[in-house]
Parts: structure tokens; C-alpha cells; sequence
């Protein structure tokens, strides 16, 4: 169903946090109500259809190519807060209803997966912009951080939680770092143990972290970002390398 | 307690060194950037690299510079299709790239660019500017008719306190007082320099914070002592009602908490 494209203004906004801090009954009610209000959003000449996803991947695709593709007048900018947070209360009842999940509040969550909300420890946790800004930081080759956008729209997981928390570890080379370790190019899924075992991904973040005033791993290649990886991350590392060697037989049979 | 541990003989970079401007043309937006780390006696062959990025948001950009110095009239660099350009800081590092792990030997992180220019967005309601030798620590002002928040630059305190991620607890703790100071100043004026950004206060206070609808109309039918206790007292709903619905008690416990584990 397209609807009008629109923005929450000050006031907007504000209403939208509350609602989606109190969480009463008629939330949804309520977020129907104030999206469509003239007095608490400001409108554009565009619309959008607001497909249901349960696929982080799919859905920042898809706001990808929807801002690319249509230049959207008056817009400010593609941070803009007002924005995300009409788009996430917009789209709030269709996600909803794409999740298979039967509890309600385990699918709405802590409002700021509905409030884009700045600074390191929430702005990653809303549930619309962060797939498009992984997608958008990826863009070059955005299923090598398939990782980050392997998982459902509404059930993100732990490995968005403490990679894609720093902007720095959600694009490249982390961002490709973390699929080689974590993800199962073939099976198509997180490896078992990626949020558990030894050198999981709250343990990369912590060693991206203590090396940070010393090394430029943002400068370094992906293969010489595994060969710097510490003991613990033997299992994962070994994973890597076999996904690195796969893929440059995969070069070598295409040159030829 | 945050301890530093510096094996490399790693450098911190003045931030005299470097001079950032970040400006709108038109609809592009450009930074300016020249620098000078001679006087740091690097070694000439290692390499520069700059982050750009926006505090609290998933931004960031990468660009390698042209050696240890940059003269005038300067580098230009297009930030037109970044999110929030306004907001951007830097870090810039100096590289030993000549082979093995890439060690930074010299760094600045967190340097803000200067920018006159802020996003046309929610938080440009209440600018946040430094404020150039400023005694007090911060100060509520109203420049051409829109309030706006200055912390001194003393010590580099407008970095750190206007950063809610280093300084989380700075907001919390001002803030109520920052909108009493507002509505105060809008209930006591006849006129505004600035018609819009008062309205957009008004609608704020009457729609969020829980003003009557009509205060602002009849507040000047009033005489000037039962106008004054009401403005006060109004004020101080309006800066109990902002603590509360921004749960400003609650943040500062749970930063106590954390602090304390």
C-alpha cells in the first residue's frame, strides 16, 4: 500500500517517543493517528510503498534504492531523526505483522527500536534506519557484510548489538571481517556459536577496541585483518580462511 | 577509572596544527582542512589519513591526505552526500605504512571542525556554539531571537560536554533549567526578534510540556507582579514536566550506578 512520504515535525516527534515510551493498548491507534496528522509532520511529494520485510537485507535494499532513485524534494538529509522515526511508526504495524512471533512485546521491544535515538549504545538498535545504513555503508558489495543483515527486521540479534553499535565496524573491512568468521556462505546463516563461543562477536568488538590507538585496522586488508586476530579466535579464523581461499579459486576459475 | 596505555611512543596531535572549516554553498556542503605537523618531526614517508564522522550516528568517512602538510589554501573535501555534514569531527592519523600492522604514530581524535552553519533539523531549535572564554561553564543566550546554548571553551569543555556521548550526564543535569530559561524569556517578551523560532517554542511548551493553550495570549492582560509569580511559577511546571518526560532523575541514577560499578 503507497502512502504519502512524510517527516514528524518537533512536536511529532516528541508525541511518537512518547507513545512509544508508555507502550499502552491503543499504541497502535494512537501511531495510525499521528503519522496522518498535518499539525505533527511536514509532507513531501513522494510516496512509498511500505512493504512488509522480515529481512534485514531486503528491507535496507529496498530504502536504498527507494531515496536513490527518487529525488525527494525538500528533504534534508537522510540522518534527519523526524524522518526515520515516521517511517518506523509508519511502518510499525505491517513489520508487526510479518514476524512470526506470537508475543507483542518481545516484537515492539525498548522504544528506541521505534526512536532513532543518538549515541553509540541506541542508535543502532532502531529497527527501519540501521539496515539501510549498513546496506548504505556496504554499498560497494553489501553481501559481504551480510553478517550485520542476516537477520529479521524485528529480532536483529547480539552480532548487530556489539559489531554494528561503531560505525567503523559496520562497513568495510570489519564489516567483511565479521561475515568471514560469522557467517556460512553456503548454509546461508550465522555459524552456531557466534554469540557464545570463544572469540564471538562481543570479544572482536572488545579487540577491534584495545587495539584501536595503536593499529589502523580500518586501513588494513581483510586477509592481513585475520592473520592479526589473537589465539582465541583460532575457530573462527580457520572459517575465514577457508571462505578466503574459496573465494580466490572462485577468481582464479573466472580470470581464466 | 579510564586508563591510556600509550607502548608506541604514539603522538598526540596539537589541535593548533589544523585548521577545519566546514561551510554550505549552495546545496553542497565542503570542508576545508589545512594542517602543518613538521614541527612533530614525523618521518615524510608516513602516511595521513583522515575519518570523518558524525558523533552518535552510523556516518563515517575515510580519505587519505596528500603528507605531513597541507598549506593554504587548503584541501577540499564534497560532504554533500554525507548525513548531517554539520555535525562532522575528525580524526586524523599519521600511519607507518611501510609494511606490517599499520601503527598510528601520531593521532588527534574528536577535533571539531569550525562550522557557522547547523542542520536544519529538530536540534538546530536550540544551537549549541562555544562559547569563547567564557567564565561559567555553560550559558543560556538569545542571539537574534533563537536561544541558544554556549559552554566555554575553557579547557575544551565545548568538545566534551557537547558530545552526549562523552559527557551523557551534562544534559540530564541542565536541561530542565535550559527550558525554564526559555519559556521565562518568551512569557516576559512583548516581541520577537525571531517570530518563527518563538512560535515553534510556544507550540513546543502548550503541545509537549504541558503549558495552557492560552498562556502566552493572556499572560500580557495581567499586572506585572501576578504576571511575574505566574511566568515563575509556570516555569517551574514546565522544568519539572521536561525532567520528567525526559526521565532526566532516572539517566543521572543509572550513570551513578554504572560509574559506581
Amino acid at each position: 500500500m503507497k502512502i504519502q512520504l512524510r517527516a514528524f515535525n518537533i512536536i511529532g516527534n516528541e508525541a511518537f517517543t512518547e507513545i512509544m515510551q508508555n507502550q499502552s493498548d491503543n499504541m497502535f491507534e494512537e501511531v495510525s493517528k499521528l503519522v496522518k496528522d498535518d499539525s505533527k509532520t511536514t509532507k513531501f511529494d513522494a510516496e512509498i510503498d511500505l512493504k512488509p520485510f522480515t529481512s534485514r537485507y531486503e528491507l535496507g535494499a529496498y530504502l536504498w534504492n527507494y531515496f536513490h532513485s527518487n529525488k525527494i524534494a525538500n528533504l534534508n538529509n537522510l540522518g534527519d531523526t523526524n524522518l526515520w522515526n515516521w517511517l518506523a511508526a509508519s511502518w510499525m504495524q505491517t513489520l508487526v505483522n510479518a514476524d512470526q512471533r506470537k508475543d507483542l512485546s518481545q516484537k515492539i521491544g525498548r522504544f528506541e527500536r521505534w526512536v532513532l535515538t543518538e549515541g553509540v549504545r541506541r542508535y543502532h538498535w532502531h529497527v527501519v534506519s540501521n539496515p539501510f545504513f549498513i546496506y548504505s555503508n556496504n554499498l560497494d558489495e553489501p553481501e559481504k557484510a551480510i553478517a550485520l543483515l542476516a537477520t529479521d527486521v524485528l529480532k536483529p540479534g547480539d552480532l548487530v548489538d556489539k559489531i554494528a553499535s561503531n560505525r567503523r565496524y559496520q562497513k568495510p573491512p570489519i564489516s567483511h571481517l565479521a561475515t568471514l568468521l560469522y557467517y556460512d556462505l553456503e548454509k546461508k546463516q550465522l555459524r552456531p556459536g557466534h554469540t557464545s563461543r570463544s572469540g564471538e562477536g562481543n570479544q572482536l568488538s572488545k579487540y577491534l577496541n584495545q587495539i584501536d590507538r595503536t593499529v589502523d585496522f580500518e586501513g588494513l586488508s581483510v586477509e592481513d585483518l585475520v592473520e592479526l586476530l589473537p589465539d582465541n579466535f583460532s575457530e573462527w579464523v580457520g572459517y575465514a580462511k577457508k571462505e578466503l581461499a574459496l573465494s580466490a579459486k572462485k577468481k582464479g576459475k573466472s580470470a581464466n | 577509572m579510564l586508563k591510556s596505555l600509550n607502548y608506541t611512543n604514539r603522538l598526540e596531535i596539537p589541535s593548533s596544527l589544523i585548521e577545519a572549516k566546514i561551510e554550505k554553498i549552495g546545496s553542497e556542503w565542503q570542508l576545508n582542512i589545512l594542517y602543518d605537523f613538521k614541527s612533530l618531526e614525523l618521518d615524510p614517508n608516513w602516511s595521513v589519513v583522515m575519518d570523518i564522522f558524525v558523533p552518535g550516528t552510523t556516518e563515517s568517512r575515510r580519505y587519505s591526505l596528500a603528507g605531513i602538510a597541507i598549506t593554504e589554501p587548503g584541501k577540499l573535501f564534497d560532504l554533500s552526500d554525507m548525513i548531517n555534514p554539520a555535525d562532522s569531527k575528525l580524526r586524523i592519523k599519521v600511519v607507518d605504512s611501510s609494511g606490517g600492522p599499520r601503527i598510528i604514530k601520531a593521532q588527534i581524535d574528536d577535533y571539531v571542525p569550525i562550522s557557522d552553519v547547523s542542520n536544519d533539523n529538530s536540534r538546530s531549535l536550540l544551537p549549541i556554539k562555544p562559547g569563547i572564554g567564557m567564565i561559567s561553564p555553560w550559558s543560556l543566550k538569545f542571539v537574534k531571537g533563537v536561544p541558544t546554548l554556549y559552554i566555554t571553551d575553557k579547557g575544551d569543555l565545548y568538545n566534551s560536554l557537547r558530545s552526549k556521548v562523552k559527557a551523557a550526564w551534562f544534559y540530564p543535569v541542565i536541561m530542565h533549567d535550559v527550558f525554564r530559561q526559555i519559556f521565562e524569556w518568551l512569557s516576559l517578551l512583548d516581541g520577537y526578534e525571531n517570530e518563527k523560532v518563538a512560535e515553534k517554542w510556544k507550540k513546543l511548551f502548550i503541545e509537549i510540556y504541558g503549558c495552557p493553550g492560552d498562556f502566552f495570549e493572556t499572560i500580557n492582560d495581567k499586572d506585572d507582579i501576578e504576571k511575574l509569580e505566574e511566568i515563575l511559577s509556570q516555569g517551574r511546571l514546565i522544568s519539572d514536566e521536561v525532567s520528567r518526560q525526559k526521565m532526566h532523575v532516572e539517566k543521572i541514577i543509572s550513570l551513578l550506578e554504572k560509574d559506581g560499578d
